[in-house]
């Protein structure tokens, strides 16, 4: 291990080499930087990481239950497991998707879950991805490269290979096609903060990279523009496109960064879209407090991983609860993303408290509370020093791949990304307000 | 299994990489010939290699113009203009050249943006090892792009790069000739890559007889029909 840590200008410079970089805009302008990265990894031992996977292989299966079930039958809603209003209120309801199929039923292909380990050990989920999460291909592109850097590190230490990310994805991919065309991955640009991402997952899966104005809609059928003018069929688009700009003919009429008529082949399910539509309704902060429920309702099992303790000002008990306490909780705005509206009460002037309680009194669906967990540091190299910050996890999850039984499979990745706050005072460690990350080691034993 | 489709875009991105890898190649070998000529006096060499790439930025002294014709990011005759482009070009189409390939432009980039401190002299170990990236970069397509049509556009970016910079400085006929007999065999193969009046038009110019680069009527000419050679 020591010689990895040694090795960490080496493991940069090949990072720099590969142009491992996101985009951040800001005041208008865009530059790329590189992700920080931390040479010493976070491990999950093999037991916990059993548990891990079967808790998130759970909770996916309910949640893509739950897409089904909302835009289908409604059951969760009409049994009052969870409260229509949260689902129609919910920004990422989408009306649309009402009696779609999408391919096998399969809404969020590549699900990413983010948790927290307490000090204590246990482990809570704190956020659910299931439109389009970004972040696999940074853990990937260092296994890769700290495995070159510094290979009797992995001699020594037994740890899961996690390169086989693109062989998951490649195989869901292809499953989702069934052999009708090409597989793509849909990029919004090269300055999307992601770029980075979709054109390596486009290498490493083989797939094509399609840009903005690549693909056009006949009959119901995706193309894909070649060189000459040529149409080459295509099967499963994995785009990193949001839904609301993904077809100008059936939503934002503005867009330019989708398919015209794309929607519309969805529908026919002549092409699979990975992930589907209209996933925004169960990652909502807002339905996160039902998901326990979900896999009850829908598995008929107790779940395996827990929710941070959450409140929802809906309920009379819950809103009591957070207007009496809101110094020592964390106020999360449910139409937020990114780590932005996110607010801790104790940072919070008596005044600003005021204010908050006057919005969550004025707009108790808007807002969601939670305790603060006070989650285990972990060490991470500032300089020379080691010094100890808050991390968290995003777990992926990949929904839809071939199994014996003929169902989709759903396969956790041996990996994952942590990202750390480089601020010591900070809870927030989202790579766009300046986080870090570090690989994630599953070890064998 | 990689899937062998390219649209438009990218195959313009191709080209273009061809053109930026093949114009820093041909660019750092005539800086260092500016710098061998500065050692015996010969001065002006900097100003008839500022007119011949058709740099327009002013540069007040000789260190200016060593500076300016490496690091000045606002010219874009300028070598780590090149590079930008480059690099801009070969991002978009990382899953066709690899990451090894991007990898050396990359390089390149982040050397010469490290080395080109504001007023910094440029660093001549710096500008050989981009030589050396720029050689391995070609290497690499060759070993690593199996896509016969990727490699193609690249190299016919390339060829028209080299004819170009040729034709600029006045190099003799015969190295336009062997780049021009390849881009031929090229446009059998891909035919619909080139303006075929174009084509024919320069083949009809660049003879041994009629070649005189010196003539910048003549010369103009060429270089408006290369630049019109490729439709992507």
């Amino acid at each position: 291990m020591q010689t990895l840590i040694e090795s960490r200008d080496s493991v940069n410079n090949w990072m720099e080499r590969y142009g491992v970089r996101f985009g951040v805009y800001k005041n208008g302008i865009f530059n790329e930087q590189i992700f920080p990265f931390d040479s010493i990894p976070r491990t999950i031992s093999h037991k916990d990481w059993q548990m891990l996977e079967a808790g998130l292989i759970q909770r996916v299966k309910a949640l893509n239950a739950f897409l089904w079930d909302i835009y289908h039958e409604k059951n969760i809603i009409k049994d009052g497991v969870v409260p229509e209003e949260f689902v129609y209120a919910s920004k990422g309801y989408m009306p649309e998707c009402e009696s779609v199929d999408p391919t096998c039923k399969v809404y969020s292909h590549i699900s990413g879950i983010d948790l927290v380990e307490g000090k204590d050990g246990n482990w809570f989920i704190l956020e659910d991805n299931l439109r389009i999460p970004s972040g696999a291909s940074y853990p990937l592109i260092a296994r890769e490269i700290t495995r070159k850097v510094s290979p009797t590190t992995f001699i020594d230490n037994s740890v899961a290979d996690n390169r086989g990310y693109a062989d998951i994805l490649k195989d869901m991919m292809d499953n989702m096609n069934g052999g009708r065309g090409i597989n793509v991955i849909l990029t919004p640009g090269r300055y999307n903060s992601a770029f980075f991402e979709h054109s390596y997952l486009a290498e490493k899966t083989g797939a094509v990279l399609a840009f903005p104005g690549d693909m056009m809609v006949e009959d119901d059928i995706v193309y894909y523009t070649g060189l000459y003018k040529e149409k080459v069929r295509v099967g499963a688009i994995y785009r990193r496109v949001s839904d609301e700009y993904m077809d100008p003919m059936a939503f934002e009429a503005s867009s330019l960064l989708g398919v015209p008529n794309l929607f519309q082949a969805y529908k026919k399910g002549t092409v699979a879209v990975i992930n589907g539509f209209g996933n925004g309704v169960a990652d909502d902060k807002g339905i996160y407090y039902f998901v326990p429920k979900m896999v009850k309702y829908y598995l008929n099992e107790e779940p395996i991983l827990h929710n941070a303790p959450t409140y929802l000002p809906y309920y009379k008990e819950d809103y009591d609860y957070i207007l009496a306490n809101i110094s020592k909780l964390v106020i999360k705005d449910v139409s937020e993303a990114g780590g932005y509206g996110v607010v801790f009460g104790r940072d919070l002037t008596p005044e600003k408290l005021e204010e908050l309680k006057n919005l969550i009194v004025e707009q108790p669906r808007r807002w969601i509370a939670q305790e603060v967990i006070d989650f285990k540091d972990l060490e991470i190299l500032e300089g020379e020093t080691k010094v100890w910050r808050k991390a968290d996890l995003r777990a992926f999850v990949v929904t839809g791949g071939r199994s014996e039984d003929g169902t989709p499979a759903v396969k956790v990745w041996k990996s994952g990304l942590t990202r750390f706050s480089r601020n010591p005072n900070s809870f927030v460690v989202n790579s766009s307000q300046g986080g870090g990350f570090k690989d994630t080691w599953v070890m064998n034993k | 299994m990689k899937t062998f489709v390219l649209s438009p875009a990218k195959g313009n991105s191709l080209y273009w990489l061809g053109r930026y890898t093949e114009r820093i190649y041909l660019c750092l070998h005539l800086l260092r010939k500016c710098y061998d000529m500065m050692i015996d006096g010969d001065t002006d060499e900097y100003s008839r290699y500022i007119s011949k790439i058709g740099s327009f930025v002013p540069y007040l002294d000789e260190g200016a113009i060593r500076r300016g014709l490496v690091n000045d990011a606002t010219n874009p005759a300028s070598l780590i203009s090149c590079i930008e482009c480059a690099n801009d070009n070969a991002l978009v189409v990382r899953e066709e050249i690899t990451s090894h390939t991007l990898g050396y432009v990359q390089l390149s980039l982040e050397a010469l943006r490290k080395s080109s401190k504001a007023d910094a002299e440029p660093n001549i170990d710096t500008l050989q090892t981009l030589t050396d990236w720029m050689l391995a970069f070609w290497g690499s397509v060759e070993e690593r792009v199996y896509d016969n049509r990727v490699k193609t556009l690249l190299k016919i970016g390339k060829l028209v790069e080299h004819i170009d910079m040729n034709l600029r400085f006045g190099y003799k006929f015969y190295r336009i000739e062997e780049a021009l007999m390849t881009l031929s065999f090229y446009r059998k193969e891909q035919p619909n890559a080139f303006n075929q009046e174009a084509f024919d038009e320069l083949k009809a110019l660049l003879v041994e007889g009629m070649y005189e680069p010196e003539n910048m009527t003549y010369l103009n000419k060429v270089l408006s029909i290369l630049g019109n050679l490729v439709t992507l």
